[in-house]
């Protein structure tokens, strides 16, 4: 027995205070019954008078009105008291015959009535009325807290059926053919029909045979689910009259066996308890068994199983800030601080930050911390819509094929919204879609006409702030065009690239990677030469310039050791890193691209110990504000291009920066800000759109002289 | 470097050379199921710009096509041609970084060869260490006195590196090994022209594939017309040729069906080249002059004798991709910037390969060097 448990154990006599309620009526309630209707005070005030014939009068019109309407409860009170009073108010003006009628009509209503205060003529009056009217019916159930219902046509309440009355002894009712009902949890249940003659007792013997053990069980609190060996058999109900204590709950079919019974007692957010239960013999009715010297039989009664309130903390760690972490749906504050009153049990906990979410299921304990590092990643909230064709499908099978597509950048979550109609509705229900669902993006999923390559499924992407979504085609046959979707989802862009600050170049019959130009302000500026020819970094051997490229892109070094062909000695050069970016007309994802970028940023935020060398949030920005620029959000990314600051120097540099710029305010109409900066970038010669790619100066000389000279 | 006056009006000259003519060999070359393409409409507005000259704003043309439509073919082509016109302005460098970003981004493709072939000429005659020769001995391609190769006329490379060793009675092509792997008999050889693979063969009175029948040159003369008497021709673009003619001692137009075009220029010349944009250098034939053919055909002559080089009798010149222009005399090669600015003078003396008596020059697509020593009786290769 637990050591938190405090168990009651008693008989409950569980049918007898119901059967009294409803049978038993009495004197006391039908005098309140009496104030409450005028016309019974007014016999009253009448009888007291002496005036027997208009009390008579006035008793009778009130029971030919409640005669005429179906009788309910109250009415039947106030009947039964009617009858009374107008039996007494004949017996006074010598009505025996009248008053004898009234009292048979009161009994059929109320078999059990009593009344008071007359004189004992009056009682025996009453008494021997009842005798010649009403059959006795003896009962002796055993055992006696068995639950007895009978089902009769003259039973004297408006159902005609009696939920319960008392198992011993004897009762008065209406004759008549009646069908009694035993019942006991633990026993079998018996019926027997019983034949009520007017004047006679019918005395009911019955011993109900014990079939199984049973349990009768209330908790603190109510609600609780109660498993036997593992198997759920009941939850506790709350009590009606507002106890703390649970209504019983009783569960049979405990057969006798050695191996005792395992009974555990669960609620969410509590302690659960366990009870063991043995169940040696059903015959052991007079034997005391199990550790309780209290408890007789094989049936046991936990009266006041008492759960404690359980609760554990939950330690949450994002990777992006300002993270909230949701627990089953309710936001419960910022990540990074304990929550410290989680109810035991399996919580689905969600984290979400501007720029990604995580969702995991977690198992809380009773005084532990459970521990979750969220990885946040960019989710999209995916919709999908009925087909473009004639021929339907499934939107939940619909949404089942995204699960094929395992992506590293993000993740989807399946919503359900009511999708007004197809295809471009998108881009006008995004915004309110992705606050609604707290998404850094929507995803739309349509199953199409098959293109020439087979592709029958298309998958619409639009991040926050895009105005020009992505779209992926795929077939979920086949696994070339499925990974080509994946790849293109997982694309993570090199936002920095490690550089020596020499330019190289592929010559034909040459092994290496020739130098054809050294960065005067560069780390390899007197060390390196334009005409050597790079053979080796580090142990890597250089055969061409995309060796050098894939072996500098895997160095975190500060220096690198640089073999160089007829020289006799390596050099020592520092690695320097650059800020690589994107074209804005590359063929990339772009809203993919910038919701990944945007939690990488994120990421960088919340290491506190980047270096303020560090460029890699510069190339981030500038790589985001490309994004944007492509989704067609010029006014977001001037935004996120004023946080970049870039030196001057050769490749994406600060010339890089005001061309995109003045890209920007020339899409915003902006003339003068964007002939400013295209000034300012065609003064940089060094300067290129993307790592080896067009020259700044050229691209804004042109940009110039399409603008014409300024007006003035 | 600095210049003298006299060598800044020669590199105004140079630069100008081949305007005219690029404009509509680029437009015409355009595939017409590519005009609708948006990057090929911005690419010809750059060989439009460039073909009037205006260098600078067709490099940014062709810097737009490649920032505007970076993932299209036509983006690589651009920057070829951007890289081009950067050498023209002196700018190899850039032009080497970003005819490699072409390597990079468009692997595998024939723009990315043709990115390796310039940036290995570039680092030729740009990077080589001082004292070190700009080219050096590779092979001989032919051995003439074994293949019975004498008097050699012209030799040329197709893009399958078959080598066209031209006689005045016949034609031997050898392929990559040195075999010989055709013969083609002439009646009275002029001039060899390679249109891609295609050789177009020049008599002394017209034009033939190496298998089909002599189709006569008629060029009008007086209000006339009279068979051509050939003297040398080359090869310009697309159906294109130049032809020198001796009786009229003008260079004139015509296509490859021998169909007459227009007159270029009044010169007389013993040898033509065709850079790879139009330009026209050409060699005067009584005086061995050398001369560059102006886009409105006035002949220019370059100097004999400049700081660093004297041109004692050019006997052959050749332009490479990249414009850069490679005269020929007796012993040695002379190498020009498209400028005009002298890149080389080379010689290789009595070192391997040399050659004394060099009758015939070609330039590959890899600026490789084809000399035919008359002397040696071999066709020398220098890389």
């Amino acid at each position: 027995m637990g050591a938190n448990m405090r168990i009651r154990r008693r008989r409950i006599w569980l049918a007898s205070a119901t059967a009294l309620v409803t049978i038993l009526g009495g004197a006391w309630t039908a005098s309140a019954q009496i104030a409450s209707d005028p016309r019974l005070l007014e016999a009253e005030r009448l009888t007291a008078q002496g005036e027997w014939d208009r009390a008579i009068e006035t008793l009778t019109q009130l029971i030919q009105q409640i005669g005429a309407t179906p009788i309910g409860a109250e009415s039947r009170s106030t009947l039964v008291a009617a009858y009374e009073k107008r039996a007494l108010a004949h017996l006074q003006v010598g009505h025996q015959p009248e008053a004898r009628v009234d009292f048979a009509a009161l009994l059929q209503l109320e078999p059990n009535h009593a009344i008071s205060g007359p004189s004992p003529g009056i009682i025996s009056f009453f008494e021997d009325t009842r005798k010649s009217t009403l059959a006795v019916l003896d009962l002796a159930i055993a055992p006696n807290d068995a639950t007895i219902s009978l089902e009769g046509e003259k039973l004297p309440t408006p159902s005609s059926t009696s939920p319960a009355v008392p198992s011993q002894g004897r009762q008065w009712l209406p004759a008549g053919h009646y069908r009694l009902t035993v019942r006991r949890p633990g026993y079998e249940v018996v019926s027997q029909d019983v034949e009520l003659v007017p004047g006679k007792t019918q005395s009911v013997p019955m011993k109900l045979r014990r079939t199984s053990a049973a349990l009768f069980i209330r908790t603190v609190p109510a609600g609780v689910r109660v498993l036997v060996d593992g198997a759920e058999r009941g939850v506790t109900q709350a009590d009606s009259a507002g106890s703390e204590r649970s209504q019983t709950l009783a569960i049979e079919g405990l057969e006798p066996r050695s191996m005792p019974y395992r009974v555990r007692f669960e609620k969410p957010c509590y302690v659960p308890a366990t009870e063991t239960v043995t169940v040696l013999s059903l015959d052991a009715a007079d034997k005391t068994t199990g550790s309780d010297p209290s408890n007789l039989g094989p049936d046991r009664h936990y009266d006041g199983i008492s759960l404690r309130r359980s609760f554990g903390t939950l330690d949450v760690a994002a990777d992006q800030p300002d993270a909230v972490v949701f627990i089953d749906g309710e936001s419960r504050g910022k990540a990074g601080q304990p929550i410290k009153d989680v109810c035991s049990g399996e919580h689905a906990i969600d984290i979400r930050a501007p720029t990604g979410r995580f969702s995991q299921r977690v198992q809380i304990e009773f005084e532990k911390t459970a521990t979750v590092k969220g990885t946040l990643l960019p989710t999209f909230a995916l919709r999908s819509l009925p087909t473009q064709d004639a021929q339907g499908s499934d939107p939940k099978e619909l949404a089942r094929s995204i699960d094929i597509l395992r992506t590293k950048n993000l993740r989807f979550v399946t919503v359900d919204s009511p999708v007004a109609a197809q295809g471009s509705t998108i881009l006008k229900e995004a915004n309110t879609l992705m606050q609604q669902f707290d998404t850094q993006g929507l995803a739309v999923l349509t199953r199409v006409p098959p293109g020439a390559d087979g592709d029958d499924l298309e998958l619409t992407l639009l991040a926050r702030g895009s105005s020009r979504p992505d779209v992926l085609r795929w077939s979920a046959r086949s696994q070339t065009s499925v990974q080509r979707v994946i790849d293109r989802l997982d694309l993570q862009i090199p936002v920095v690239r490690t550089s020596l600050g020499v330019d190289a170049v592929d010559v034909l019959r040459m092994e290496g990677a020739v130098v054809s130009a050294v960065d005067p302000t560069g780390p390899s500026n007197g060390l390196i030469a334009a005409g050597d020819v790079i053979v080796g970094v580090g142990t890597s051997s250089i055969s061409t310039v995309q060796d050098l490229v894939t072996v500098l892109s895997t160095m975190a070094d500060a220096t690198a050791i640089i073999r160089l062909r007829d020289k006799s000695s390596p050099v020592t050069v520092p690695l320097v890193r650059v800020p690589a970016v994107v074209n804005v007309r590359d063929d990339l994802p772009f809203n993919v691209l910038a919701t990944e970028l945007k939690a990488r940023l994120a990421r960088q935020q919340m290491v506190r110990s980047v270096s303020s060398e560090d460029v890699s949030p510069q190339g981030i920005r500038l790589n985001i504000g490309v994004a944007l620029m492509a989704l067609g959000n010029c006014e977001l990314a001037l935004q996120m291009f004023s946080e970049v600051k870039l030196e001057n120097r050769r490749g994406v540099s600060r010339g890089t920066l005001d061309y995109l710029k003045g890209m920007c305010f020339k899409q915003s109409g902006q003339l003068p800000e964007a002939r400013a900066h295209f000034e300012r970038a065609s003064q940089e010669p060094d300067a290129v759109l993307t790592e080896g790619g067009p020259t700044i100066s050229h691209l804004a000389l042109l940009e110039l002289g399409e603008m014409g000279k300024p007006t003035r | 470097m600095r210049r003298s006056p006299g060598q800044r009006t020669r590199a105004t000259l140079w630069a100008t050379l081949g305007c005219a003519a690029a404009v509509a060999s680029v437009v015409a070359q355009t595939p017409k199921e590519q005009a609708g393409d948006p990057a090929a409409k911005l690419f010809i507005a750059a060989d439009s710009k460039r073909a009037n000259c205006r260098t600078a704003d067709a490099i940014g043309n062709y810097q737009s096509v490649a920032a505007q439509y970076p993932a299209s073919p036509w983006a690589a082509r651009a920057v070829l041609e951007a890289a081009r016109c950067l050498v023209v302005q002196g700018q190899w460098a850039l032009a080497m970084r970003q005819m490699q970003d072409v390597r990079q981004r468009f692997p595998k493709t024939p723009e990315a060869e043709r990115a390796l072939e310039r940036n290995t000429i570039l680092h030729r005659l740009r990077l080589r260490p001082p004292g070190q020769s700009v080219f050096r001995y590779a092979r001989t391609a032919v051995n003439g006195s074994a293949a019975n190769v004498q008097r050699v006329l012209d030799v040329a490379v197709d893009s399958q590196n078959q080598v066209y060793v031209a006689m005045r009675k016949s034609v031997l092509v050898f392929g990559d090994t040195g075999a010989l792997v055709m013969t083609i008999p002439m009646t009275e050889f002029r001039a060899l022209a390679i249109s891609g693979n295609v050789p177009m063969l020049f008599e002394e009175q017209g034009i033939r594939s190496a298998s089909g029948p002599l189709v006569p040159i008629r060029i009008p003369d007086q209000n006339r017309e009279r068979d051509a008497e050939v003297q040398t021709a080359a090869f310009v673009d697309g159906d294109t040729f130049v032809v020198a003619d001796r009786r009229t001692r003008a260079i004139h137009r015509i296509s490859a069906s021998g169909a007459y075009g227009s007159r270029l220029a009044s010169f007389d010349a013993s040898r033509i080249a065709v850079g790879p944009v139009g330009q026209i250098a050409a060699i005067e034939r009584e005086t061995l002059a050398l001369f560059l053919i102006e886009p409105d055909g006035t002949p220019r002559r370059i100097p004999a004798q400049a700081a660093g080089y004297q041109l004692r009798g050019p006997v052959d010149l050749a332009f490479d991709p990249l414009g850069h222009l490679y005269v020929l005399e007796r012993d040695s090669v002379i190498v020009f910037s498209p400028t005009g600015e002298l890149l080389s003078v080379f010689s290789p003396g009595t070192a391997a390969g040399a050659f004394r008596l060099g009758v015939a020059l070609e330039v590959d697509s890899a600026g490789r060097l084809f000399v035919f020593d008359e002397d040696s009786e071999r066709l020398q290769v220098f890389q």
